[in-house]
């Protein structure tokens, strides 16, 4: 069967149409980045029904306006990622470090097949396929520092009481990996507004 | 070294810490104001953020329960947006008025603001030849573009490698290892840029051997993405009807 095709409005144009009041820009915009969002909120996370709690919440602050996004200082995709990330780690920090659990993706979540626009999905998979590359190329001691920080929210310090390395050992590894990371997106044609 | 140089030292080590969010309570605005004072570690900040941009998407790609959706859209059908709430009524116009101005006569004022708008469409001129001459340069000294993917799914073992000659306005595309399309289908170029929106570029059908160049008369400006679907031949379609298993980043 054909695949349905929707509107193939900018992200510039979504963020043009939420300033407006326009709820379908906010429909097409979760179709766009809705998969994306949780996907990060449950990796920080671990708990689907909090994760629900954050996207929600992100989305709604940008609609409402109160987000403070401002498109000419960067991609709507990276503003709304970041800001899940950052609230799902403040809810983390929120319950306690100690309450920091392994986490896994529960079995019941449906991995994604066609979204809604297959051909944001199509170079949203590219993507994917090729940042997993490059840490997959990244020796894991590095890796391991960098996702500790950024999906697990701990401090350089904690991470270097965890592993039990010097911290400037810990510092080193971030830097490093983070300067591979972009010479290797760099290489591969994929530049990120920050 | 100096104790500034021990402070630099230490605040670029901090860098990487701080765009991933990992400093301790306290040191995060030590080092936000060291980067912004600092230009080396302002432009590691700029080069450092770039890659935890790209983090995100290394999560496992996991769809969101339907009810969330419906939730959101619920509650933003309930809840406006503010900046749309608001009817801000047309601000009123001020009326000032300004002392009489005391100068040279009316006939010598127009006389200089001739000589002024003559000196900066000069200066304009001068510039926009200055911006002509730098865009050519590198145009003329840009090399070719040079990108490979492979194909996944049912086009698994095909390759296509793509060329784009910027300065000469081509692009030049490689295919191998295509398997034959379905009778009386074609394969279809479609090229994506930063909307989304899939424009037809060629068909082709590969020789019995899975090869096939293509020249498209045109470079790759504005476009992220080039992605080949299998469609009705012989002409193709004007939007795609499947997912591509052959696509890749040209950006």
């Amino acid at each position: 069967m054909p695949t349905k095709l929707t509107d193939g409005r900018s992200d510039q144009e979504l963020a043009s149409g939420l300033a407006a009041g326009d709820v379908n820009a906010l429909g097409l915009l979760y179709d766009r980045y809705g998969g994306l969002a949780y996907s990060v909120a449950l990796r920080v996370l671990g708990d689907p029904a909090r994760s629900e709690d954050v996207v929600q919440d992100c989305f709604l602050k940008l609609w409402n306006g109160a987000a403070g996004f401002d498109s000419g200082r960067g991609s709507l995709r990276t503003w709304l990622v970041t800001s899940v990330r950052n609230r799902s780690i403040d809810y983390l920090r929120g319950r306690g470090a100690h309450e920091r659990q392994e986490r896994e993706i529960p079995l019941n979540v449906e991995a994604t097949g066609g979204g809604a626009d297959p051909w944001h999905d199509v170079a949203l998979s590219i993507e994917r396929d090729i940042i997993r590359e490059a840490l997959d190329n990244l020796p894991a001691e590095q890796r391991q520092a960098v996702e500790l920080a950024y999906f697990g929210g701990y401090t350089h310090r904690e991470i270097a009481e965890m592993v039990r390395v010097p911290l400037s050992t810990v510092k080193g590894r971030m830097r490093l990996a983070l300067e591979k990371l972009h010479s290797y997106l760099q290489g591969r044609g994929l530049a990120y507004d920050a | 070294m100096t104790p500034e140089h021990d402070d630099h030292d230490e605040m670029e080590n901090l860098v990487a810490a701080f765009v991933l969010g990992a400093c301790e309570p306290g040191e995060a605005e030590g080092a936000h104001s060291h980067i912004e004072a600092c230009a080396s570690c302002r432009e590691l900040t700029r080069r450092l953020s770039r890659s935890v941009a790209a983090l995100p998407l290394a999560t496992d790609d996991v769809r969101p329960p339907a009810r969330l959706r419906e939730s959101i859209m619920a509650a933003a059908s309930a809840s406006p947006p503010a900046t749309a709430r608001m009817a801000v009524p047309p601000r009123p116009r001020r009326v000032m008025s300004f002392p009489r101005r005391v100068g040279p006569p009316r006939s010598f004022r127009f006389r200089i603001s001739g000589y002024a708008v003559a000196v900066a469409l000069l200066a304009v001129s001068l510039l926009a030849l200055a911006g002509w001459n730098l865009s050519l340069y590198r145009t003329v000294n840009q090399p070719p573009a040079n990108y490979s993917f492979a194909g996944t799914g049912s086009m698994a073992g095909s390759q296509a490698r793509v060329t784009s000659f910027s300065r000469d306005g081509i692009t030049l595309l490689d295919f191998r290892g295509m398997p034959q399309p379905a009778e009386g289908k074609v394969y279809e170029v479609w090229l994506i840029g930063a909307n989304a929106r899939p424009v037809p570029a060629a068909v082709f059908t590969p020789s019995p051997g899975g090869g096939y160049q293509l020249v498209l008369t045109r470079d790759l400006g504005g476009v992220r993405t080039v992605a080949v679907t299998q469609e009705q031949g012989p002409d193709g379609t004007t939007q795609p009807t499947q997912r591509p298993q052959l696509a890749g980043h040209v950006a």
